[in-house]
């Protein structure tokens, strides 16, 4: 029997058919090289070969256990073969690589570092050496895992996290709508809402780890638990924060995650189920060095948890905020004032899609009180914005308040709000005087005031002119809303008693008490200016 | 008077730098001779170091959209020749010149246009499910 197995070429013989096969154990080093060698080099021969010449060997045995274990045996034999000769390959691509990628690996590693994080995970999965140079935790530093479908799910972010570690600084996740948005203050919506024809069906094999299913692709509420943990979690240092459309993220989760983040400066949060106050509180609780807070409801108007205590705990916890985005909540005038007077450092504003402000928390701010140092102000699309509050705005402008400011955007796709009936009277233009004046004084001010043009109300029953308006309209005759004394009488009192759509008559807190002392004197002064205002507004005829 | 530095390559090609240019190296602002042999870049490569330390000692604001446009030219060369401009920056330690060529090779990385084998060559298996998930994504 053993000299059957030192016979290498005549393997295709076995004289004892009956006996089974001893490896060879007996055998030295080089002898085993040996035959090894030589049956590799059977595998040259034509075609088939190995195929029938195991074919025979197997009709050679006669009980079924042989035969059984025979081919058990080649089958395990095959397999260590191959994964000898997928190893030697990988050996193999390396070497050539270290020779041909002519970068040492720490000049590697500065290259990884400036990928994105899609292509720094193709980098790793190319080969052994880029693989090292991929796992350096400063590659990590800068976490881009936003998607344009749900598609990235808890292990992915955990796993980057990990390799961050102390690196880690800035973190960007959830899914975000597609296309360009411009910096200063885009209107169109971030938050995303086309689900249902959304096809992750592709992603069945994370159906076998996972014991939720097919939503396992998708992130859940506990994504952001590896930035907290023990002493030195990556959290720790995390600078940015930026969180679109996570459908599963809840208030609990989301305070956990800015508990875990001290050092957080900038946090953008877009379309997660989260209530603006509780989100406010944590971040005044956590995140004392917040310099940029950006929030954009997902529920269009309707979140209306702002409340006054949790205006002051921020503006007091939190000095270095300069620049504030709410977009899509219901603010009150008031509380918005605490925010802008509070924030000794705010240089830019944005409540866009906001319901309920009516632009009175801009009264009396760009002199030297808070807000004096404002350079942008963006109040797209406010529902409630007065045409009023804004002519306010470009006096105090020309009277050399708002020194700072360089661009203002009041466009508005409903038209702004008279003082009349907020829903059906608005106002589509801004007539010449205020606004020539302003941009002839400040030539560097940027100001937006995009407005539809007649008829673009399609379902709204107004009568309107056949004169068509442009968004700097000629003076005409002075409105009878103007002349009528009431909206300077109103200054001490509410405003908004008629206004029931703003919902602001309920300010009388402390703070609009305040501004009201001051600003009797303007009153006096404002009225005269008012009252040659050529204010152009739709009505009933 | 500004100092002129020499500046040899391994081709034994000497070029002469003024001041100005020569002290954005910190390798030469850290030598004590004002001759300093570069060894391993040869003098094509030098000579392309040397200008782009000219042209940047030339014009103070690097935020100019000119120099801006200079500097984007100057790295867009055969992979071959930015690889070796990359070891002679970083040999000469000019940290400005290192980032934007450092830079330029992740955009290639990016743009997949870099011609090596192994960014064809998926041969690694470590952590794969990572990888095959965030590849099968499309992303």
């Amino acid at each position: 029997m053993d000299t059957l197995l030192l016979i290498p070429s005549s393997m295709a013989k076995r004289p004892c058919p009956s006996q089974n096969p001893r490896p060879p154990n007996h055998l030295n080093l080089p002898d085993r090289d040996h035959l090894l060698e030589t049956f590799l080099d059977f595998s040259d021969s034509p075609p088939f070969a190995i195929d029938l010449s195991f074919e025979r060997i197997l009709d050679s045995r006669d009980s079924d256990a042989d035969q059984t274990k025979l081919i058990d045996r080649a089958l395990q034999l095959g397999s260590v073969l191959l994964e000898a000769g997928k190893r030697s390959a990988r050996r193999r691509a390396s070497k050539h690589n270290s020779i041909a990628w002519a970068l040492p690996p720490d000049l590697t590693i500065k290259v990884f570092s400036m990928l994105d994080t899609q292509s720094l995970c193709y980098a790793a999965a190319t080969c052994s050496m880029f693989n090292k140079c991929a796992m350096d935790p400063s590659c990590y530093a800068n976490i881009d895992l936003t998607t344009v479908v749900p598609k990235v799910n808890n292990a992915v972010v955990s796993t980057m996290i990990h390799r961050a570690g102390k690196a880690l600084q800035s973190l960007k996740l959830g899914v975000v709508v597609p296309g360009p948005t411009t910096s200063l203050g885009s209107c169109q919506p971030l938050v995303y809402t086309i689900r249902n024809s959304v096809d992750v069906s592709n992603f069945s094999w994370n159906d076998k780890r996972s014991r939720q299913g097919k939503e396992s692709s998708i992130l859940s509420r506990s994504c952001l638990s590896p930035l907290g943990g023990d002493s030195g979690a990556p959290g720790a240092l995390l600078r940015k924060l930026h969180l679109y459309n996570i459908e599963r993220m809840d208030n609990a989760s989301l305070c956990g995650a800015l508990a875990a983040c001290p050092s957080l400066i900038d946090l953008e949060i877009v379309g997660l189920h989260v209530e603006l106050r509780q989100t406010l509180v944590s971040v005044s609780t956590n995140c004392h060095l917040i310099e940029r807070l950006f929030f954009e409801s997902s529920k269009s108007g309707r979140d209306d948890s702002l409340k006054s205590p949790a205006c002051i705990e921020l503006v007091n916890n939190c000095p270095h905020v300069t620049s504030l985005s709410l977009r899509g909540f219901k603010l009150h005038d008031y509380k918005v004032r605490i925010l802008i007077k509070g924030f000794r450092k705010l240089k830019y504003v944005d409540f866009s899609t906001s319901y309920s402000i009516t632009g009175s928390f801009l009264r009396n701010l760009g002199s030297n009180t808070g807000g004096n140092l404002l350079e942008v102000v963006i109040l797209r699309d406010c529902m409630h914005l007065k045409v009023a509050e804004v002519y306010r705005l470009l006096n105090a402008v020309l009277s050399g308040d708002f020194k700072l400011l360089r661009h203002l955007d009041i466009s508005n796709r409903e038209g702004l709000a008279s003082e009349g009936d907020w829903y059906y009277e608005r106002c589509y233009s801004l007539s010449v005087n205020p606004l020539k004046q302003v941009l002839e004084q400040r030539p560097h001010l940027c100001i937006l005031a995009e407005f539809p043009s007649e008829g673009s109300f399609a379902d709204s029953d107004q009568m309107f002119d056949s004169e068509p308006y442009s968004d700097i309209s000629l003076p005409s005759q002075m409105s009878t809303h103007t002349s009528d004394g009431s909206m300077f009488v109103s200054f001490s009192e509410s405003s908004y008693n008629s206004d029931h759509g703003s919902g602001n008559e309920d300010a009388l807190d402390a703070s609009y008490v305040l501004y009201e002392e001051s600003s009797d004197e303007n009153a006096l002064m404002g009225r005269e200016q008012l009252y040659e205002m050529q204010l152009n507004c739709r009505g009933h005829n | 008077m500004s100092r002129v530095f020499k500046l040899k390559s391994s081709d034994n090609e000497t070029f002469e730098v003024e001041e100005a240019a020569a002290l954005l190296s910190e390798t030469i602002k850290s030598s004590s001779s004002t001759e300093i042999t570069v060894p391993n870049v040869k003098a094509e490569i030098l000579g392309k170091v040397v200008e782009w330390c000219n042209k940047h000692a030339e014009s103070e604001d690097t935020k100019d959209q000119l120099i801006k446009e200079w500097d984007a030219e100057f790295v867009s060369v055969d992979q071959h020749v930015l690889f070796k401009l990359i070891t002679a920056a970083d040999y000469l330690q000019i940290k400005e010149l290192v980032d934007q060529l450092t830079q330029r090779v992740g955009d290639m990385i990016k743009a997949k246009t870099l011609k090596t084998v192994e960014m064809t060559y998926p041969t690694f298996n470590v952590e794969r499910e990572v990888q095959e998930e965030l590849k099968s994504l499309g992303f």
